[in-house]
């Protein structure tokens, strides 16, 4: 069912909130770049997960701010649980986990969901008309069919597009195996998690409280935007500027996905598939991905 | 529509912020350079006597040079005879390894048309080899061989681009690196004796005919005959990790926490204003 559109202040009120959190964190990530090697000094992004996390508790503790507490969480709940899954594997290693690099990264895929996931349980508590829709609870046929269509898509069109476009030009054999570098026993259901995880961030947490207060479509590419600029954290230094048009389009249809089935599940079960995909078949190159 | 006018304000948005990114450092210079022959279709490169590499041309003639600048005419360099490193050398007759004079045991049948391999002279025992389907193998030390890498189709509707070539350093002490050419993905390197492979091809055509280890170079160097004439990557030292000072550290965190209390300060200051 919509969300009925709510009156213009709490429309304006979630738009201040997404592009002040927005920025607040965007500049936590940037500026420290004019003076130091961000990736040297805070290589868990953990300015990012403090400037997010003190945005969110101040809106829970200043009931002035009460209408920012969804999206706050949302956008909370992205920049958290990927600076935990930073530094866990670390500190794992520290306190004698001497497993592989893919165990680790399963270990902190796991993490990362744990934090999403108490971050929906403390949006479930918020008042009613401001907690965010996470369609979860439906399954229907339509959301099958999505499912396996989509699923077909990202493999078709996937090896449609040339393969120089993304790097999809092998499998390494060796690595994929057990014990190899992309070891596919920890790796397959540490994609499944992350793709999971990001769904319920954004497409669950931020397009649901956005929702509340707007358009469902509007909500969605507002999420979307947020989607592709989160990946900015990720390629940091790297070859980052044609990843973001594309991430934004892939949030955006994660979200049509979303909201035409009314259920999150296809789009967690896509993105899953589509990241268990990328770490099987895109190389790497000499400068990262 | 005001879903596409905020679309197009987050898209100019995020292109400024993309603008704003510091430009990765390998931006600047690229892993390959071209080396002269520029335009011409080079279809193979060997290691020359004595350092440098020969270049042949699609008409038949045949180069030598050692820094890509001055090219000299020379005889054409006999067909590829396998690979020595360690002391031992490794060839492929009628599908089967051969180490020395003996079949290597536990090796794949590579079929009858398979002919490139390569050993890693840092790493004895490790070697590289295609089999004539394509399929990369790799050997360990410990002499277990494993399929290591296989190229997928570039469309569905093209075919899988075929190998060419293979190089390493057969020389101890010079590189663990391994360099595997191809028609159509320019080239793929594995520094771990093929448990991992990595693009590195920033530079180069993407179709690679032969490819060429010269260990005798200063430094030593790796060369390209292609479709676009000869490249050469010349190996540098791995950058040493950079250490600061326990001071300077401090204040660079002192920055940071003073920049992340300002956007947090800013961002409150909005939300209270204009969401009350």
């Amino acid at each position: 069912m919509r969300a009925a559109v709510a009156a213009t202040p709490e429309r304006r009120a979630a738009l201040v909130t997404l592009v002040a959190g927005t920025l607040a964190v965007g500049v936590a990530l940037i500026v420290p770049g004019f003076y130091s090697d961000p990736n040297g000094l805070d290589p868990y992004d953990l300015r990012l997960a403090g400037v997010a996390l003190a945005l969110v508790v101040l809106a829970h503790l200043w009931r002035r701010l009460e209408r920012s507490r969804a999206v706050l969480l949302g956008l909370a709940a992205a920049v958290v649980s990927y600076s935990a899954w930073l530094w866990l594997p670390w500190v794992i290693w520290d306190l004698g986990g001497r497993i592989s690099g893919p165990a680790l990264t399963f270990w902190a895929s796991l993490g990362e969901m744990v934090v999403t996931v108490v971050a929906c349980v403390v949006a479930w508590r918020l008042r009613p008309e401001l907690r965010p829709n996470l369609r979860l609870r439906r399954l229907g046929r339509r959301s099958v069919l999505v499912m396996i269509g989509g699923i077909a898509v990202v493999v078709i069109g996937g090896l449609m597009l040339p393969a120089t476009w993304f790097g999809r030009e092998g499998l390494q054999l060796v690595a994929l195996a057990p014990g190899g570098s992309l070891d596919s026993v920890w790796l397959v259901p540490a994609n499944l998690l992350q793709g999971a995880a990001q769904e319920l961030q954004f497409r669950g947490l931020l397009m649901g409280a956005l929702e509340k207060v707007m358009p469902s479509s509007a909500a969605n590419v507002a999420q979307a935007v947020v989607f592709g600029l989160a990946h900015l954290a990720i390629l940091y230094g790297g070859p980052v500027g044609p990843f973001v048009p594309l991430t934004v389009v892939a949030g955006w249809l994660f979200g049509e996905i979303a909201r035409r089935c009314d259920s999150l599940w296809p789009a967690i079960v896509i993105h899953g598939i589509a990241d268990v995909a990328i770490t099987a078949v895109v190389i790497g190159g000499l400068y990262g991905l | 529509m005001p879903a596409v006018r905020l679309l197009a304000a987050a898209g100019a948005l995020a292109a400024l912020l993309a603008a704003a990114m510091p430009a990765p450092a390998a931006a600047s210079e690229t892993w390959w350079q071209p080396a002269g022959l520029a335009g011409k279709t080079v279809t193979r490169v060997a290691p020359a006597p004595g350092g440098g590499v020969v270049a042949v041309l699609d008409d038949g003639s045949a180069w030598r040079t050692s820094d890509g600048a001055r090219f000299t005419p020379s005889p054409p360099p006999p067909p590829a005879a396998g690979s020595t490193a360690a002391g031992v050398g490794w060839t492929i007759r009628g599908g089967t390894v051969y180490a020395n004079s003996a079949p290597d045991p536990g090796a794949p049948a590579l079929g009858s048309y398979a002919h490139l391999i390569a050993a890693v002279g840092a790493t004895p025992g490790a070697v590289i080899a295609v089999s004539d389907s394509g399929v990369v193998w790799r050997r360990k030390p410990s002499g277990r061989w494993d399929p290591s890498l296989l190229l997928l189709p570039s469309t569905l509707v093209t075919g899988v681009p075929e190998v060419t070539s293979l190089a390493a350093f057969s020389a101890p002490h010079v590189s663990t690196v391994v360099y595997l050419g191809t028609r159509g993905y320019g080239t793929l390197l594995s520094s771990d004796g093929g448990d991992d492979w990595v693009r590195a091809d920033s530079g180069l055509p993407a179709d690679v005919f032969g490819l060429a280890a010269d260990s005798g170079s200063d430094p030593p160097a790796v060369w390209a005959a292609t479709s676009g004439g000869l490249y050469v990557h010349r190996l540098q030292p791995l950058p040493s990790v950079p250490s600061y000072a326990d001071r300077a550290l401090l204040v660079k965190w002192a920055l940071t926490v003073l920049v992340c209390i300002a956007a947090t300060g800013a961002a409150a200051f909005a939300l209270r204003r204009w969401t009350a």
